[in-house]
């Protein structure tokens, strides 16, 4: 793993008051726990190394300044998932703001996760991502995380039915654009 | 399972498979203090992070402090308020930048108004472009917003009279980091990260996105800043604008997917579609000037501008693309050359120059510093390098101070052509001086294309005032007005 000593940048809670302390160990124990996962969501949402570990970077910072707020601590994955899942979404409308202007940022992706993953999977990838933002959310939660309807319901804050006919449609609507593809 | 559903999620579980690692997390160094400004969720719309464990339908607020909700109702009369003044501010600040005095700070592409060409001295460029003086402190000791407005700008300058023609503010989000200029001192690619100080930390995964900026001094249209179409490139290490501008040479270092380390990577993309042209890499070394001591940082950092400003030198002619590589070489990639066509970058390079002590003239030895500044001459003839040299010896003489500087300043010429290193001195400290004239740091901005005149400065570690910035060539020395720019003069693009 790399490794970076610059200063200022590392976890530092020796001074902290008592409820930093806290954060910075609440926050660090539930990022070692579910880092790799998250960054996994990130870059099925995303397809991009890069931009799904700051997103999810990004999602923990979130997390630690407003640690103190969260009434129940035991719960901090359950948001931190939901902040994960806002980040992806930015992402991606930012990329297709970027389109329309004509700066396209294409996924930056080395060679070998782009051999790993093959094409065929990076065209079902690219037709999730085309999705509509709350079927594509639907989709990876119920289907790669495998959360049932109610937590997918509670991460995306919508309701179980709600659920259950954005996960429908978005099957319907990616197997549309393959066999378009195709 | 529908076919179109397994299909689905092989492929997530395929590119959720290559992560097999997370990196460090990074927190703030200051944790925000308890009693920092409460933030409410309001009623969370579709796709907002969703309180957790809030009922859905039901959910309208996330009171993440006791006496968050209060005041909620009045403060939705704050929303249409606060758009509308926002409406009015830009208009007036439009208004205001369309007639502002020339130092004034600019949105991203708007332009004013600047004294008609003035041309460089001596033959020099004309313009330049660099980052603030308090560029870089601000990156790893976020600022408060109300400070952090000021100071991360480009600024557009002149050279001879180093007056400040526009200041570039970076795109909404964004903060500069590195420029390079083209041979003709009115194109410049600068690149920036996401990043505002004082709002985050610097994140530990960044990717450079690039701008076209482009002067026109004397026009209506001073500074044209349009974001370029080649896609953002994670952990830069280097950057260079090719003289005609039409081709921009990155260095980063990447991660390899599944293991630990990273190789550095070489390409050259075209400024008008985006597209690499060219592409090399490398498992092992770095494309920098300085040496990499063992342990240290492995993934360059947002804001190690010099490092980034001094690992790639494009020769005159556009025909030859140096790099600096692990801190002890210059090593040249040939374009035109069949060896250049290979994909190891050390296998399709050659060795042009030593870098570090080695060089030994009559009377003292040279250490040529690449980190503070080198050039390359047209055909890689001659290589320009700022550095240090010791006395073969001790200075004497009235004059000399009690503690003569042990390494004084120096600017030398190297030729490289037939094998010998003979070398040429630009600008030289002298070895006997005062002792309050110590000038022992020596900073290469620009070189021009036989390398026999140089902008660089002679500078002291003591005594800052007692630089000495200039027009060098062997025999001459024509001072010019120190730069409102960040400090090493490595930095600076011209």
């Amino acid at each position: 793993m790399d490794t970076d000593s610059r200063p200022g940048v590392a976890p530092d809670a020796g001074d902290a008051p008592g409820g930093r302390k806290d954060a910075t160990a609440g926050v660090t124990a539930l990022y070692q726990g579910h880092a790799v996962g998250l960054i996994r969501l990130a870059v099925v949402m995303l397809g991009d190394r890069v931009a799904a570990e700051d997103a999810v970077q990004d999602a923990f910072f979130g997390l630690y300044r407003h640690w103190d707020g969260l009434a129940d601590p035991g719960k901090a994955l359950a948001y931190v998932r939901s902040a994960v899942l806002n980040r992806c979404r930015n992402a991606l409308r930012q990329r297709g703001r970027d389109a329309r202007h004509g700066a396209v940022p294409e996924i930056v992706q080395s060679a070998e996760a782009t051999v790993l993953v093959g094409e065929e999977n990076q065209r079902v990838l690219a037709a999730i991502r085309a999705l509509p933002d709350r079927q594509r959310e639907a989709l990876v939660l119920r289907f790669y995380l495998d959360l049932s309807q109610d937590e997918t319901a509670r991460v995306m804050g919508i309701s179980t039915g709600t659920v259950k006919s954005a996960t429908s449609r978005a099957v319907a609507a990616l197997g549309r654009m393959l066999k378009e593809e195709s | 399972m529908t076919a179109t559903k397994e299909r689905a999620v092989a492929a997530m579980r395929a590119i959720g498979d290559t992560v097999t690692g997370a990196p460090p997390l990074r927190l703030p160094p200051h944790p925000a203090a308890s009693g920092s400004p409460r933030f409410t969720l309001a009623r969370p719309r579709f796709g907002r992070p969703a309180a957790p464990g809030t009922p859905p339908r039901r959910a309208r607020s996330l009171r993440l402090s006791p006496s968050a909700g209060r005041g909620h109702a009045w403060r939705l009369w704050l929303v249409p308020a606060a758009a509308a003044l926002a409406v009015i501010a830009l208009a007036v600040s439009l208004a205001l930048a369309r007639s502002a005095p020339k130092d004034s700070a600019l949105l991203p592409g708007t332009v004013t108004s600047a004294p008609a060409d003035a041309g460089g001295p001596g033959g020099v460029p004309s313009y330049y472009v660099t980052l603030p003086a308090s560029f870089g402190w601000y990156a790893y000791a976020p600022l408060t917003p109300s400070a952090s407005s000021q100071g991360t700008g480009l600024i557009v300058g002149e050279t001879a009279t180093g007056k400040r023609l526009a200041t570039v503010a970076p795109p909404h989000g964004m903060t500069f980091n590195v420029v390079s200029g083209a041979a003709g001192d009115r194109t410049f690619v600068a690149g920036a990260t996401s990043f505002v100080p004082g709002k985050k930390t610097v994140s530990t995964y960044w990717a450079e996105t690039w701008y076209l900026l482009r002067i026109a001094p004397g026009t209506g249209h001073v500074v044209t800043l349009t974001r370029l179409p080649i896609s953002p490139v994670p952990y830069v290490t280097g950057v260079a604008l090719s003289p005609d501008g039409t081709e921009l040479a990155v260095a980063d270092r990447q991660s390899r997917s599944g293991s630990s380390g990273a190789r550095a990577g070489l390409t050259v993309w075209s400024v008008a579609t985006g597209k690499a042209l060219r592409h090399w890499n490398v498992a092992t070394g770095y494309i920098a000037a300085a040496a990499h001591a063992a342990g240290t940082v492995s993934r360059p950092g947002p804001f190690d501008t010099g490092a980034m400003a001094t690992a790639l030198r494009w020769t005159p002619d556009g025909g030859e693309l140096a790099f600096a590589w692990d801190g002890m070489e210059i090593r040249l990639l040939d374009l035109a050359a069949p060896r250049s066509r290979q994909g190891d970058l050390v296998n399709a390079s050659t060795f042009r120059a030593g870098t570090g002590t080695g060089y030994t003239p009559a009377g003292s030895s040279f250490t040529c510093d690449a980190a503070n500044g080198w050039s390359l001459s047209a055909g890689a003839k001659t290589f320009n390098c700022a550095g240090s040299y010791t006395p073969m010896h001790p200075a004497t003489g009235k004059n000399c101070g009690k503690t003569a500087p042990a390494y004084p300043a120096i600017v030398q010429q190297i030729a490289l052509a037939g094998g010998a290193s003979e070398m040429t001195t630009l600008a030289q400290s002298p070895a006997c001086a005062p002792a309050s004239v110590r000038l022992n740091v020596a900073s290469l901005g620009w070189a021009d294309s036989d390398g026999s005149r140089a902008i660089a400065t002679l500078a002291s570690t003591v005594l800052p005032g007692d630089a000495r910035f200039g027009v060098y060539t062997r025999k001459t020395f024509t001072p010019l007005p120190a730069l409102p720019a960040i400090g090493s003069l490595a930095a600076v693009a011209w």
